[in-house]
């Protein structure tokens, strides 16, 4: 009875919270409303967590997995849908090299910061080396990923404007950097220890990550096939539905990625089937209250340790680096047909849904203190980086040159 | 056969994924992966199914018992366990479409006809059913043989539980062949009518059952108190429920099929928590009805608001999952072997329940001098039974620990077979009596990505 009351607060909040937060079509000055929406669910999550009240307690957070589960398959195939290679080649070379510096440099910044940190500070007492690597890659891949929510209200009105350009390459940046996280996630949970049978080792890590691309390209290559023979538009959405719980239970059973497996189905998807818009749309209607029931639940997961006083601020601080520098390189390294700002790193620091996902995916499976580590490193994260991002975006935009219209994305 | 090629795809993906012994797999996915097996391969049978010219949810229901613990054993007895509670969500939400399917200006021109099919139908199922328990009963010890007591309270049980319809599968099977017109509106009205109706059938007959084997036992005025208090709190509880839905969709109406899924979850977990709670507690044997409370609550939509079309249009576009889902696992519940133990008593009570349906439709028919079509049909689109009768089974064996349970197998065996038989013959006698496709078309459902809501688009001819 509980559980029931519980979740069904938590999705009505979860539409509630959604309305008044992504729906505010008006740019904001300084912060955006995004920021205040994000943290009000994770203070509401932790008020009635284990940590406070207690109402969402142990029991009903296990009870909630299955909405989670379901929600990371969904998020893995939102995200994969879009995709669309005829559509990514669109925009220039530089766009893409811009985004893999912007990715790949955080990523390899906090990767290393964290194998130092958990095989040499000696907080933690290492319960074998694959197993660090596996959370060290974690961290990194949730330190690549940027939030597209931020941009997408700060971009609003400009898009006409003089800064075209770098608001074009911003959003491209942040729609598709997550293409470099995802399939680290994969590789994490491809960690041999978590797939047993009898408690021996039966397959390397190379089976598993092998197995997860195999099942992600086989499950959207059923769902292309089975939407072609789908008559409307609700045959499409039980058959997706359904799709998405299977992919996500096959993960489950596997322990696999769900997020990698699903983001393959949504890719194959999105090349291949001639439904691809009505799909995305039937998907894009659970992206923001699943965002949403995500922060309440990292909210409730919250558990505070000294640990976290070190491991956060390296977590953050080396992030930011990382994102500054990469996009610092990128300015560098890539030439197009405007002048990329210097410090374009900044525009994409703001993170959300998908490093959110994969901390609720990943914590599961982590021991303490680490599994609460990457909660709680997440949501500091996602806090603090919001905060800054509306101003971080707008001094890039300031550094910006104006009037280079371009043409990128119509070519 | 454009179904089959995905549909054996998916079960051998399925099959090969489930034989792969990882440890604690089956206790992390299993759950999620037949329940998504089970929503796309019921819909390839249903597909299929309606190329054959049956009834989409036969071809669910076939799904459910071709994969199910019984046959080929793809989705096992725990799995189908776990999986009740969205039977029960799915049965709710559909049982809100079955209560705003009902318009008090179509009763009220109806109403001696749906008045008088009851009453002779009820008749008629009692007085046959206890004799069918009297004096077959003890020779296939369903009943203790020489106890006439017990013999008769049985049969007064299971004659109750025969009464009941399923509002779900004629939803289904409405919804499905688009049917409209005088004849769906009042098969629609008999068969919502009857839950009420065996709701307190069911509750005389436990009593009188008591009273006969209990001889100590006395009829008291508390128990027409608690038989009122059900009824009427079923019945408010919905209304209440009813009213708070037309105020959202009146004043917000944002997130309909969300807010409706959630009212469902509601609904039935706020009523098992009651008849668990006044039973267990305070030893009132009261049934809090989900399905009743969701009708009475689509009802109130329907007829005190002008709400009523949206929630049916949004139940409509959203329902197909729920439905899938709902009847794969009624089918995987099917238990077979308690079938093929009392199968010869099960086809005596299934035959002449519906021999009971036919004759007492055909009677009032030609009482009121109705259309002859109409009522030679009538009878037989009552065959389904689901839910409500597999709860009241259940309960039987609970209230009758000593003698219930084999009481019990023989209503679910029955309840089996009528569902399997149900389906086919409703959309038949739909297609005879020429209603089929009669409701207004509505041109394709779009889903926009308007607000973020579930919106359909298109007019209608």
């Amino acid at each position: 009875m509980k559980e029931i009351i519980v979740l069904v607060i938590i999705v009505i909040l979860s539409l509630v919270g959604y309305r008044r937060a992504y729906t505010d079509t008006r740019t904001p000055k300084y912060f955006s409303p995004i920021i205040f929406s994000e943290f009000l669910y994770i203070f509401l999550g932790l008020l009635m967590g284990p940590m406070f009240l207690n109402f969402l307690d142990s029991n009903i957070l296990d009870s909630l997995t299955p909405l989670v589960l379901l929600g990371l398959g969904w998020i893995g195939i939102l995200f994969g849908i879009q995709l669309k290679f005829s559509d990514i080649i669109r925009f220039p070379r530089s766009f893409f090299g811009v985004m893999i510096f912007n990715s790949v440099v955080p990523l390899i910044f906090v990767f290393i910061a964290f194998i130092f940190y958990f095989f040499y500070a000696g907080q933690i007492t290492p319960t074998s080396q694959g197993v660090i690597v596996a959370f060290a890659l974690v961290f990194a891949a949730m330190a690549s990923c940027t939030s597209q929510s931020t941009m997408t209200v700060m971009g609003r009105g400009l898009i006409d404007s003089g800064k075209r350009n770098i608001v074009i390459l911003l959003r491209y940046v942040s729609s598709l950097d997550d293409m470099v996280a995802i399939p680290l996630v994969g590789l994490a949970f491809a960690y041999e220890g978590f797939h047993t049978i009898g408690g021996e080792i039966y397959f390397r890590w190379w089976d598993v990550l092998l197995a997860t691309v195999l099942l992600g390209l086989l499950s959207g290559f059923i769902l292309n096939f089975i939407v072609r023979i789908t008559e409307d538009k609700r045959e499409l959405f039980l058959v997706v539905i359904g799709m998405v719980i299977l992919s996500v239970g096959g993960a489950r059973y596997l322990n696999v990625s769900p997020l990698l497996m699903s983001a393959i189905s949504g890719m194959v998807l999105a090349n291949m089937s001639p439904k691809q818009s009505e799909i995305m749309d039937i998907l894009l209607l659970g992206e923001k209250p699943i965002f949403l029931i995500f922060l309440i639940t990292i909210g409730a997961l919250l558990e505070f340790s000294p640990q976290v006083l070190i491991v956060v601020p390296i977590y953050i601080g080396i992030r930011f680096l990382g994102k500054v520098l990469g996009g610092f390189g990128a300015s560098l390294v890539f030439k197009t047909y405007f002048e990329i700002p210097r410090n374009i790193g900044l525009g994409s620091i703001s993170q959300g849904s998908m490093a959110v996902a994969i901390a609720l995916s990943f914590s599961q499976l982590a021991p303490d203190p680490i599994g609460g580590l990457i909660i709680f490193s997440v949501t500091t994260s996602i806090l603090f980086n919001e905060l800054l991002a509306p101003m971080a975006i707008k001094s890039v935009l300031g550094s910006a040159k104006d009037g280079n219209r371009g043409k990128a994305g119509t070519k | 056969m454009k179904y089959l090629f995905p549909l054996v795809t998916v079960a051998v993906v399925f099959y090969g994924l489930v034989s792969i012994p990882v440890d604690g797999a089956m206790e992390r996915g299993g759950g999620a992966l037949s329940i998504g097996f089970l929503m796309l391969t019921s819909y390839f049978m249903g597909a299929m199914a309606e190329k054959l010219k049956l009834a989409r949810i036969t071809g669910y229901l076939a799904c459910g018992i071709l994969f199910g613990p019984f046959l080929l054993g793809f989705v096992n007895s725990n799995t189908v366990s776990e999986m009740r509670f969205i039977n029960d969500l799915a049965l709710t939400f559909i049982a809100l479409a079955a209560g705003g399917e009902l318009k008090i200006s179509g009763l009220k021109e109806r109403v001696s006809l749906i008045v008088l099919n009851i009453v002779v139908q009820i008749v008629a199922i009692f007085f046959g059913c206890v004799l069918i328990l009297y004096f077959l009963g003890p020779v296939f010890n369903v009943v203790p043989i020489n106890n006439i007591s017990i013999s008769i309270a049985a049969g007064l049980i299971i004659a109750s539980v025969m009464a009941a319809r399923s509002p779900s599968t004629m939803m289904a099977v409405i919804s499905e062949t688009r049917a409209a017109g005088p004849f769906t509106e009042t098969i629609m009205g008999i068969t919502v009518a009857m839950d009420v109706v065996v709701l307190i059938l069911f509750t005389l007959s436990v009593t009188v059952g008591e009273l006969l084997i209990n001889a100590g036992a006395s009829l008291s005025s508390s128990t027409a108190l608690l038989l009122l208090v059900e009824i009427v709190g079923n019945l408010g509880i919905g209304a209440l429920l009813g009213l708070g839905l037309i105020s959202y969709i009146k004043y917000v109406n944002r997130d309909l099929p969300v807010i409706l899924l959630l009212f469902a979850l509601l609904v039935t977990t706020l009523a098992h928590f009651l008849s668990g709670y006044l039973s267990g507690m305070w030893e009132f044997n009261i049934i809090v009805e989900p399905l009743l409370i969701a009708i009475t609550a689509g009802f109130v939509v329907e007829n005190f608001s002008p709400e009523g079309d949206e929630l049916l249009k949004t139940i409509d576009e959203s329902s197909l999952p729920l439905y899938a889902i709902f009847f794969a696992v009624a089918g995987a519940s099917v238990d077979l072997n308690v079938v093929a133990e009392v199968w010869i008593l099960t086809l005596a009570l299934m035959g002449y329940r519906l021999l009971a349906l036919s004759l007492g439709s055909l009677a009032v028919g030609k009482l009121l001098k109705e259309p002859t079509v109409e009522s030679r049909w009538m009878g037989l689109s009552f065959t389904a039974q689901a839910g409500v009768s597999i709860g009241l089974a259940v309960k039987v064996e609970s209230i009758f620990p000593e003698w219930g349970v084999p009481v019990g197998s023989l209503i679910l065996s029955v309840v089996t077979l009528n569902q399997i038989v149900g389906p086919v013959v409703l959309k038949l006698a739909l297609e005879r009596v020429g209603e089929v496709k009669q409701r207004k078309k509505k041109s394709a459902v779009i889903y926009t990505m308007e607000n973020g809501s579930l919106k359909s688009g298109g007019g209608s001819n």
